[in-house]
């Protein structure tokens, strides 16, 4: 039997110790980064816990442990102080998990956390702020928010897109500054003061508190009259969509609250909006965006912050979008 | 595609598995491919104007090559033009294709009807690389190239087609052509000077930029000290990115199995200005002496003639980097320079026996004065350098004005932190990786000579430090994912 040895030629073997080598070096390079990544979020721990951000970590147990059917809403603050959770399980008689705690996280970082635990029944709502349409905006997180949020809990850094770790591992050294000033005075609870265990919003917000001046450096001014999707933040909630579904709940799309006055643009710019929204990713927008305009007595302390009554309000609103669309 | 580009981490896997697949006569079809590919890849019709260039100055190779035969066997010149008039037609033609793209807007503007004409980008070494394939031929170093794909895969050789080092032919398209090599080439050379590169680029060119920048942009707002620091920190700057790019650029290459040569070589320990311009860009230097001094008489035809050549190339140069005036002022200026070190030199060698000291002492050490030489190097070099790095010629000499205005106090009450917007940290980061950065150039600075050090360290080093360096790139690369321009500097050239 002739037997056929494959023997290496020196030309081959120079190549496979070269890439040997490569990948030996690449292999150490990356060790080391997450080695630097890992001590830096892990030791000491739990330093971040005050801050209003930290409560991310109370919704996502939250979430972990809620059963199906039930109800998760993704967007920014505009849903932590614009639904009272309460008075939505009332109404539509569904548990309530509020992963919307802070845009400044990204609208791509609490939509990547729902996915620890979505079933069938559930149903998962879309109330993110004006602007994620915009090129670039959806996958654009907060660094600081996302590392002093999750700070060192592991286990939640696994739901971070490969394509956003750059920006945490970029943001790494003013992490470690940060960090240690942060230890050495973590000022006061801030999250204590304004969150229940359940993660739930207790600050005493009475209506009427915002003067809004439209000039004013902080008016927060928002811009709807460009309702094209970026062709990534479309793909990116397209796949999204089949994800939810596949896991046997539904995907909608609602407005956030937002202060009537600080919108730059019409309501048809709004419809208009929606309407591309609906079209590029597939997901029915289950309100009129131009209803959860509210005049200034419903709002707290920014244009997209409610007082109580203005949260009332909107979650009402939310519950009777939500029956029609389901029939609750 | 650029070299820090993110899909380029897995474009050039893809390219070295093609192309180390391929046996080795037929490489030049996958490394053609994949020229074409990190050329167009976000805009395919940008590929349009190099393949118009390639199949001219390929067509004018092969006419020269038969105009050049016939002369040679005495026959009638097939194409009815003798070979000097067929190169400089070729030639001509090519680099005012050039000419157009750069200046046609200037022109256009100063006439009063602008004309945005955005130059591809790389156009300019790709057309060098094809006007020299064209006076390879016609200075017999090698024949016409007949297989257009191999040709257009010398010419559209990706590692160094955007920012260089310009390729002469004579020595790529041999190794194309898969002709043997007296040693394989060393792939992790290759993977070294890549790395190397891309931490001179992403932590030590991008640190230098940001002071550099500042200054610049507002040089009033600093001292006449600060305003020299930033000028030699910029012609530093400039350097540790094109030279940063060419490691690259020779890195990939060499991992492909096609080694070029080193574009830089530790300039700055120059003791003259003519040793600097041979150590500083030297593919384009090599071009300049080749396509244009050396035609033109060199310095064949007496001293007038030769400074003559030596300001007309300077001045090439210059305005080959911009049609913008600073740009031709910082040529004139370093042609003149030249001159005048040529003059000097001249001058001191007639008085050599007046300026040597007596044998009882009194001379200066010679280290003491190759030292002194090199900083009158630097010096004169990074003052030509601000009109390069200025907005213009006007904002060129605020500039220079401003460290001419420089007194005793500005030198003794200088603080260093006010180059870093009084930032203890980054001045301190950013003297690090500068001084290791020179640290290891000028282990370079001998051929081979860091390398065969870094081949004795243990095994453990040799990948530990590659490994130190890589993770540095990497929290540099991440650092900057919130910035966009991660252009090199000569792309725009």
């Amino acid at each position: 039997m002739r037997h056929l040895s494959r023997s290496r030629t020196p030309a081959h073997k120079n190549l496979l110790r070269f890439l040997l080598y490569v990948l030996s070096v690449s292999a150490l390079a990356l060790g080391a980064v997450a080695g630097i990544f890992l001590f830096l979020v892990a030791r000491p721990a739990d330093v971040f816990d005050h801050s209003y951000q930290s409560e991310i970590q109370v919704r996502y147990r939250k979430l972990l442990r809620t059963g199906s059917p039930k109800i998760i809403i993704l967007g920014g603050s505009s849903a932590t102080y614009g639904i009272d959770e309460a008075l939505l399980e009332e109404e539509t008689g569904l548990p309530v998990v509020n992963l919307g705690l802070y845009a400044s996280f990204g609208d791509v970082i609490p939509t990547e956390l729902s996915k620890a635990n979505i079933g069938p029944g559930d149903i998962v709502i879309a109330a993110y702020e004006y602007g994620w349409n915009k090129e670039d905006n959806f996958d654009t997180v907060g660094p600081d928010m996302v590392l002093s949020g999750f700070d060192s809990h592991l286990s939640m850094y696994r739901h971070i897109p490969l394509r956003i770790w750059p920006q945490l591992i970029g943001y790494l050294g003013t992490f470690r500054e940060k960090k240690a000033q942060y230890a050495a005075d973590p000022g006061e609870d801030i999250r204590g003061t304004l969150f229940d265990e359940e993660g739930r919003l207790i600050l005493s917000r009475p209506s009427g508190s915002l003067h809004y001046d439209p000039d004013a450096e902080n008016a927060n001014p928002q811009d709807v009259t460009d309702s094209r999707i970026a062709d990534d933040t479309a793909r990116y909630l397209r796949r999204y969509r089949r994800f939810v579904e596949k896991h046997g709940a539904q995907l909608v799309f609602t407005a956030p609250p937002l202060l009537d006055k600080a919108l730059v643009g019409t309501a048809e710019d709004l419809r208009a909006l929606a309407a591309n929204e609906e079209s590029a990713a597939g997901i029915p927008y289950i309100s009129d965006p131009a209803a959860y305009l509210y005049p200034e007595e419903y709002f707290y302390d920014t244009v997209y912050h409610c007082s109580e009554e203005g949260a009332a309000l909107r979650t009402r609103m939310l519950a009777e979008d939500l029956r029609r669309f389901r029939g609750f | 595609m650029n070299f820090l580009d993110p899909v380029f981490l897995f474009f050039f896997p893809a390219a070295f598995a093609a192309v180390h697949a391929t046996p080795r006569r037929y490489r030049y079809l996958p490394l053609l491919a994949a020229s074409c590919l990190f050329y167009g890849w976000r805009t395919p019709a940008v590929t349009v104007i190099p393949l118009l260039c390639t199949v001219w100055t390929w067509a004018g190779g092969a006419a020269l090559g038969k105009a050049m035969q016939a002369e040679a066997e005495g026959r009638a010149f097939p194409f009815l033009f003798s070979p000097n008039v067929l190169f400089r037609f070729f030639f001509l033609s090519n680099i005012l294709l050039l000419a157009v793209f750069k200046y046609a807007g200037f022109f256009s503007a100063a006439l009063g009807c602008p004309l945005d004409l955005a130059a591809p980008v790389g156009l300019s070494f790709y057309i060098f690389q094809s006007s020299g394939y064209l006076g390879s031929i016609r200075r017999r170093e090698l024949p016409p190239e007949r297989n257009i794909l191999r040709y257009a895969a010398f010419v559209s050789f990706f590692p160094t087609l955007l920012s260089g080092p310009i390729q002469r032919a004579p020595e790529l398209l041999p190794q194309l052509q898969g002709k043997s090599r007296t040693a394989p080439p060393d792939y992790r050379t290759g993977f070294l000077l890549f790395l190397w590169g891309i931490f001179g680029k992403l932590v030590v060119s991008a640190k230098l930029s940001a002071v550099t920048s500042a200054v610049f942009a507002s040089p009033d707002s600093f001292s006449g000290a600060a305003c020299l620091l930033a000028a030699i920190l910029l012609s530093f700057y400039i350097y540790v990115d094109f030279a940063s790019y060419s490691d690259i650029a020779a890195g990939c290459a060499c991992m492909l199995g096609f080694p070029v040569g080193a574009n830089f070589r530790t300039p700055f320990l120059s003791s003259s200005l003519k040793e600097f311009w041979n150590r500083w860009h030297i593919s384009l230097n090599r071009w300049f002496i080749e396509n244009v001094y050396i035609p033109l008489g060199g310095s064949r035809k007496g001293a007038l003639c030769r400074y003559r050549n030596v300001l007309f190339v300077f001045l090439l140069s210059g305005a080959w980097h911009g049609s913008a005036g600073h740009f031709v002022v910082w040529g004139g200026l370093n042609g003149a320079a030249m001159i005048l070190e040529e003059l000097l030199a001249s001058a001191l060698r007639k008085k050599q026996s007046v300026i040597e000291a007596p044998e009882s002492g009194g001379r200066l050490s010679s280290a003491l004065l190759l030292w002194l030489r090199r900083l009158a190097v630097l010096l004169v070099v990074s003052l030509n350098f601000i009109f390069f790095g200025a907005a213009s010629v006007r904002d060129a000499l605020r500039f220079l004005a401003r460290i001419l205005s420089i007194r005793l106090p500005d030198i003794t009450g200088f603080m260093p932190t006010s180059l870093f917007g009084w930032d203890r940290n980054v001045m301190y980061q950013t003297a690090a990786a500068f001084l290791f950065f020179l640290l290891v150039q000028y282990q370079r600075h001998e051929e081979g000579a860091a390398l065969r050090r870094f081949q004795r360290l243990p095994a453990v080093l040799r990948h530990m430090l590659p490994a130190v360096i890589l993770t540095l790139c990497i929290f540099a690369a991440c650092a900057q994912t919130a910035r966009t321009n991660t252009a090199f500097l000569y792309y725009r050239f």
